[in-house]
C-alpha cells in the first residue's frame, strides 16, 4: 500500500512537472539582433543578452537607452523592440504541423514592432498585445505599438 | 511616537510607490504589409474599442481619451529609427530539386543556391535548416539514407559559399513527407527535394 501511495506521489510531482516544463519552459523564440544594452530577466535573475540566444515564455526583456533588440519566435512573428523598453513574452504554445497555439506578450513601457508570422495568420483571435491601458488584436499584420 | 514615525513613514513609501508616472500615452500604428494585402489591428480599452485600417493610421490614447491619428513613412522612420533597424529579416524557405535517385541536384535548382547563400549572407546571426527527402520508389531505409545525403550535399554547398557548419542543423526525412501523396513505388519529382529553411 506504502509502496502504491508512493508511486502514485511520484507520478502525479512528474506529471506536474512535465506539463510545467512544457508550458513554461518552451522556446519560444531566438534573438538575431542586438544593439546597446539588453538584458533578459528569466526567473528571478538578470542575464545580458547575446546574439543567437533562445528566449523562453515568460522572460522579461529590458533594454536601455539607445539600445534595441530583434527576435523571431518560432511561428516565424518578429518582433523589435526600441530603447527604454520593458516587456515580457507572457504566453507563447505553437504547434508547427497544425500552425495552431496562442501568444500573449505584454509591454509595460517603451516601443515595439510586430510583424504576424503563422499565429497572427492562422490564429489572429489567440494572438494578443497588452499594454499597461489598451489591449491590441492583429488581423495579419505589421505594426508599431508604443507607452510613453 | 515611534508608531506614528512609522507609520508616516510606510505611508510616504506607498505614495511613491503608487504615484509613479501613470504611462500617459499609448499608441498603436498600423504599417504597410509588404505584398500590398489589407490589414488591420483592433485597439480597445475600458471597453473602448478602435480598428485601424490604412497604412501609418494611428490610434492614440491619453488618459481614457482615444483619438485617429495619421502619420506618413518619414515621420514613422524619424520617430521609431531603432525599431525599423532591428526588425530581423522574414525567415525564408527554399526547395531544391534532385535528379531521380541520386544526390545530383537538377540544373535549375543548383542555379538557386546562389540566391540562398546570398540570403543567409545578410542575415544577422543566421540559422539554417537543411531537410532531405525522396520519393517513395525503392526500400524506406535506402531513402532514408538518400534523403540524408541528398542534405548533406546542400550542406556541403553552403560550408563552400562561407557558411559556418555551427549555423546549420541537417536531417534526413526519407519518403515520410511527401510534397505530393503517392501510392509507394511511385517515382515523383516534387518529392524528390531539399527545404533550405534560412532564418
Amino acid at each position: 500500500m506504502r509502496r502504491w501511495i508512493n508511486r502514485t506521489v511520484y507520478a502525479t510531482v512528474a506529471i506536474f512537472f512535465s506539463l510545467n516544463a512544457a508550458y513554461a519552459g518552451q522556446v519560444a523564440g531566438t534573438i538575431k539582433t542586438i544593439k546597446g544594452d539588453v538584458k533578459i530577466v528569466r526567473d528571478g535573475s538578470t542575464i545580458k543578452a547575446a546574439n543567437r540566444m533562445k528566449l523562453n515564455t515568460s522572460d522579461k526583456i529590458v533594454t536601455g537607452m539607445k539600445s534595441s533588440v530583434g527576435i523571431i519566435l518560432q511561428d516565424d512573428t518578429l518582433i523589435a523592440l526600441g530603447p527604454k523598453t520593458v516587456s515580457t513574452l507572457d504566453k507563447f504554445r505553437y504547434d508547427p504541423v497544425k500552425r495552431d497555439g496562442n501568444l500573449l506578450i505584454s509591454m509595460l513601457k517603451g516601443s515595439m514592432r510586430f510583424v504576424t508570422g503563422w499565429l497572427g495568420k492562422r490564429k489572429p483571435e489567440f494572438v494578443s498585445i497588452n499594454l499597461p491601458a489598451a489591449t491590441i488584436g492583429v488581423r495579419g499584420t505589421d505594426f508599431i505599438v508604443s507607452v510613453e | 511616537m515611534e508608531l506614528i514615525t512609522a507609520l508616516l513613514a510606510s505611508a510616504l513609501a506607498y505614495l511613491i510607490f503608487t504615484t509613479q508616472p501613470e504611462p500617459h500615452k499609448e499608441v498603436a500604428i498600423l504599417l504597410p504589409e509588404a505584398d500590398g494585402k489589407s490589414s488591420g489591428i483592433v485597439f480597445k480599452s475600458h471597453g473602448q474599442q478602435a480598428v485601424v485600417t490604412e497604412p501609418y493610421q494611428a490610434v492614440e490614447m491619453t488618459g481614457e481619451s482615444i483619438q485617429s491619428k495619421q502619420y506618413t513613412a518619414e515621420e514613422i522612420q524619424r520617430l521609431y529609427p531603432g525599431l525599423m533597424q532591428a526588425l530581423p529579416a522574414k525567415p525564408r524557405s527554399f526547395t531544391l530539386r534532385f535528379v531521380k535517385g541520386s544526390p545530383t541536384l537538377t540544373p535549375d535548382s543548383e542555379a538557386m543556391m546562389a540566391d540562398i547563400l546570398k540570403d543567409v549572407s545578410h542575415r544577422d546571426s543566421p540559422d539554417v535548416t537543411v531537410i532531405g527527402h525522396t520519393d517513395r520508389r525503392g526500400t524506406e531505409e535506402d531513402n532514408l539514407a538518400l534523403s540524408l545525403d541528398r542534405a548533406m550535399a546542400i550542406r556541403d554547398i553552403l560550408v563552400k559559399g562561407g557558411i559556418s557548419e555551427k549555423m546549420i542543423q541537417v536531417s534526413g526525412r526519407g519518403e515520410s513527407e511527401p510534397e505530393v501523396e503517392t501510392e509507394d513505388e511511385v517515382e515523383e519529382e516534387l518529392n524528390r527535394r531539399v527545404v533550405v529553411g534560412v532564418r
